[in-house]
């Protein structure tokens, strides 16, 4: 048997207008844990449909052990052993997991093809025996499992096909870190059963603790491909920029020294979500809110602006107490949210760039009666066009033709539109390219100039310390931590996030 | 990067197309068919579709549907035909519009706030305001109207019918509505989305009851004009529009799932539908095929129109 498992030769990639991948080159051995890793937009996804072919390439060869491949087709990806398991899980969440594993190819007996259950669950049952870090009963419906359940599912339904390479896109993208660490050990058996696992990922930390070897993507190019014992943290990192880190922050704006308190937060608290969250934010202060993916961060910003209403505490804004209870009141009493899920909160993508931009200041700047001001809604909108500098055709376009970060500056603009004083930013920067990022936040600091207090929720820890002030940390709810950045390590905010509740 | 392709031409004027090829196949196969009386006759018709759909257009752009339409037409013009037997016609025609607008505003309430889909929802308005009608009506016509009540229905100005001058006056009105009023944007970016419209501090239930109360006051509009027509109010009077209302309203290229469409598109999509009947009943197609026809029709264009979303 050949030593690689899979290789990809010279596979090129374009999309109308965008050159994804440039003949790359890379050779995973069996049995490895290869990590994939790259900014948004570097190809990676790409590169890994084009391995189970759910997308054609144009140009190259795929190998699979030796063995030239035909992948034109996702059924062709099944064919040669070879199972890629996404983001978006494909399961039926209506369906329990034995159904799930063997949907579209049940097991039957008999002439009229009855559905022969007790072979499936008992095969089902052996297959997650082998996957004994999660104890499931292939019974359990998928919608009563948790992502990382869901996750093994979908290893499980990858080894019922026999698949000898398994490709995961982001595993620990919705995970905690102990999900993360179990699902590692997962990984990790399956290796010692001779699979082969590509994984994509985002957290630099995790290809250390269970790669083998990493290739880095960007902009399309495969940069490098090294065992991870040759290369450190440092070096992923700038190679995955294509920079050193610190050009990336722009120099902080200052603060000044008696600036007023605008939003001062006692104890707010909501059952299951979030308690005993108290913190001051004065005008011109970029307040940092950090913490790993369920630490209550986003339920904290949809409460403030009465999207997720409290069951306990009070707000003050300006020193008197208000009660806010719908987005209409928060918009009333300044605030804006820039949510953490754009396309689903923030903005209405079949409708044009002007539509979105104007959406929330209609009624309280151009419209205030019934009638629209179009000449004064257009002037507005050029107005933040040129200072926000985005790009598009014409104020007509549908938002969804835009690239992610000039979606996001619309976002932006819409909020800028209906003049806030405290702006709550939830991920600004997930999911655009090193350079929208670095015109997010320009922007940032000249809204802070102007007195604008924002509070910036992230869960990339060095962009929160390059970016804010002060930082808050939050974990499983509750605030565990304050620092300040200037003399603080993105270990530091790390050791807060994963402080446990003491109890 | 502006790039007009065809595909696009078709899918945004393609309904316009199939329009102007069916006035003209009509035309050749029947001479009787293109003439300024016959012209008339077809946009009285089409006008009853017209306001349905008007109506309907709002609904949809919100992202719901209203299967009530014909019932509630039916039970408005019975209860403006009934209050005008024994009183005075401008409130008869009051209490109708009130009575549509009323059932309308219901579907919103049960639709936001019971939160009940809109489809379950005025399927049981359909039924609802259908037996109401009945028991109104006792299940007999009710008849013996105003002579003063006919111009509604048949009446002129000039040599133009008035309903046709009406639907063009409630086109006009729809139409700014949608577009240069802050309602307008605001059901837009409802059906396009809910989520996303609700956290720009628009008050989306609103927006919702709103579209259904259009939707019933024009219904309630049409169930006049059809009583003043027919010099009666029929207990089944508008059984099935609800289907050619949503077939005009999606004929003239509205997204089914909310947040896209143009109200010219409707207008079109109505005289298509008008057009369909009269033709074929020029060419004495049997009623029965006509139906077969209209349900092609239906598949055809919106195969077009899909075909140029891709």
């Amino acid at each position: 048997m050949n030593e690689f498992a899979l290789e990809f030769i010279n596979i090129s990639k374009s999309f109308p207008g965008v050159q994804a991948l440039k003949e790359i080159n890379i050779q995973i051995r069996q049995a490895d844990v290869h990590a994939i890793v790259g900014e948004n937009g570097a190809g990676k996804s790409t590169l890994m449909k084009i391995a189970v072919g759910e997308i054609i390439r144009d140009k190259g060869i795929i190998k699979i052990f030796g063995e030239k491949a035909q992948i034109y087709s996702p059924s062709d990806g099944y064919r040669y052993g070879i199972s890629l398991i996404h983001q978006e899980f494909s399961l039926v969440s209506s369906l329990d997991i034995a159904q799930n594993i063997f949907l579209g190819r049940e097991i039957t007996r008999g002439y009229l093809s009855f559905i022969d259950n007790n072979v499936m669950y008992e095969k089902t049952e052996k297959i997650l025996e082998t996957l004994k870090m999660f104890h499931l009963d292939p019974h359990i419906k998928i919608r009563d499992l948790t992502v990382a359940q869901k996750q093994v599912v979908e290893i499980a339904k990858a080894l019922s096909l026999n698949s000898r390479i398994i490709i995961m896109d982001e595993p620990s993208a919705a995970l905690t870190l102990d999900e993360t660490r179990r699902l590692f050990e997962v990984v990790r058996e399956l290796k010692e059963k001779g699979v082969t696992t590509l994984f994509i990922s985002h957290r630099i930390e995790e290809i250390f603790e269970i790669a083998d070897e990493v290739s880095i993507l960007r902009d399309g190019e495969l940069i490098l491909t090294k065992p991870v014992s040759q290369i450190d943290r440092k070096q992923v990192i700038s190679q995955m920029v294509g920079r050193s880190l610190e050009f990336v922050f722009p120099p902080k704006a200052k603060q000044k020294k008696d600036s007023k308190i605008i939003l001062e937060v006692k104890k707010i608290g909501k059952e299951r979500q979030f308690s005993d969250i108290s913190f001051q934010l004065k005008e011109g202060e970029i307040l940092g809110l950090a913490g790993l993916v369920g630490s209550g961060l986003s339920e904290v910003a949809m409460a403030l602006f009465g999207l997720n209403p409290l069951d306990v505490g009070e707000v003050y804004l300006h020193g008197k107490k208000v009660n806010i209870g719908s987005p209409f009141e928060a918009i009333k009493n300044g605030l804006a949210l820039l949510p953490e899920d754009r396309r689903k909160l923030g903005l209405v993508i079949v409708r044009s760039v002007l539509e979105n931009l104007t959406l929330p200041a209609l009624y309280w700047h151009i419209a205030r009666k019934y009638f629209i001001n179009l000449k004064k809604e257009l002037s507005l909108c050029r107005q933040v066009q040129q200072e926000l500098s985005i790009r598009f055709a014409s104020f007509s376009q549908k938002v969804e033709s835009l690239s992610g970060g000039n979606q996001q500056k619309v976002v932006v603009g819409k909020w800028l539109m209906t003049k806030p004083k405290i702006l709550i930013m939830g991920e600004p920067t997930r999911g655009i390219d090193v350079g929208a990022k670095l015109e997010i936040y320009n922007i940032i600091n000249s809204l802070v100039q102007k007195g604008i207090g924002i509070i910036f929720i992230s869960s990339e820890f060095s962009e929160i310390l390059g970016i804010t002030h002060r930082i808050l940390v939050m974990s499983e709810g509750r605030i565990t931590g304050e620092l300040d950045p200037k003399n603080s390590t993105e270990e530091d905010i790390l050791k807060y996030a994963t402080r446990k509740k003491v109890s | 990067m502006r790039n007009l392709k065809l595909t696009d031409m078709i899918r945004q004027y393609g309904i316009l197309i199939g329009l102007i090829g069916l006035i003209s196949a009509f035309s050749i196969l029947s001479e009787r068919f293109f003439t300024l009386s016959n012209m008339l006759i077809v946009m009285r018709q089409t006008s009853v579709v017209a306001f349905l759909a008007f109506g309907m257009t709002f609904v949809i752009l919100g992202a719901g549907i209203d299967l009530s339409v014909g019932s509630v037409l039916a039970i408005s013009g019975a209860v403006c035909a009934g209050v005008m037997q024994n009183g005075n016609v401008f409130f008869a025609i009051l209490a109708g519009l009130a009575v549509g607008s009323a059932l309308g505003i219901f579907n919103g309430l049960v639709i936001t706030k019971l939160r009940i889909p809109a489809f379950i929802a005025t399927l049981a308005m359909m039924a609802i305001a259908r037996g109401g009608t009945l028991v109104y009506t006792g299940g007999r016509p009710i008849t013996g109207l105003p002579s003063s009540f006919a111009f509604l229905g048949r009446g002129y100005i000039g040599n133009i019918p008035f309903p046709i001058i009406l639907m063009l006056f409630i086109f006009i009105l729809a139409y700014i509505i949608l577009k240069l009023t802050r309602f307008g944007r605001y059901v837009y970016a409802t059906g396009g989305n809910i989520d996303a419209a609700r956290a720009s501090g628009i008050k989306v239930n609103n927006v919702i009851i709103s579209n259904f109360a259009i939707s019933g006051l024009l219904s309630g509009l049409t169930g006049i004009i059809l009583a003043s027509r027919l010099n009666s109010a029929q207990p089944t009077a508008g059984m099935g529009y609800e289907l050619d209302a949503i077939a005009a309203v999606v004929l003239g290229g509205t997204n089914l799932f909310g947040g896209e469409g143009e109200l010219w598109g409707t207008l079109v999509g109505a005289f298509i539908m008008g057009i369909l009947n009269n033709g074929l009943n020029m060419l004495n197609v049997s009623s029965f095929y006509q139906q077969v026809v209209k349900g092609v029709v239906i598949l055809i264009a919106v195969t077009v129109a899909q075909s140029g979303k891709k």
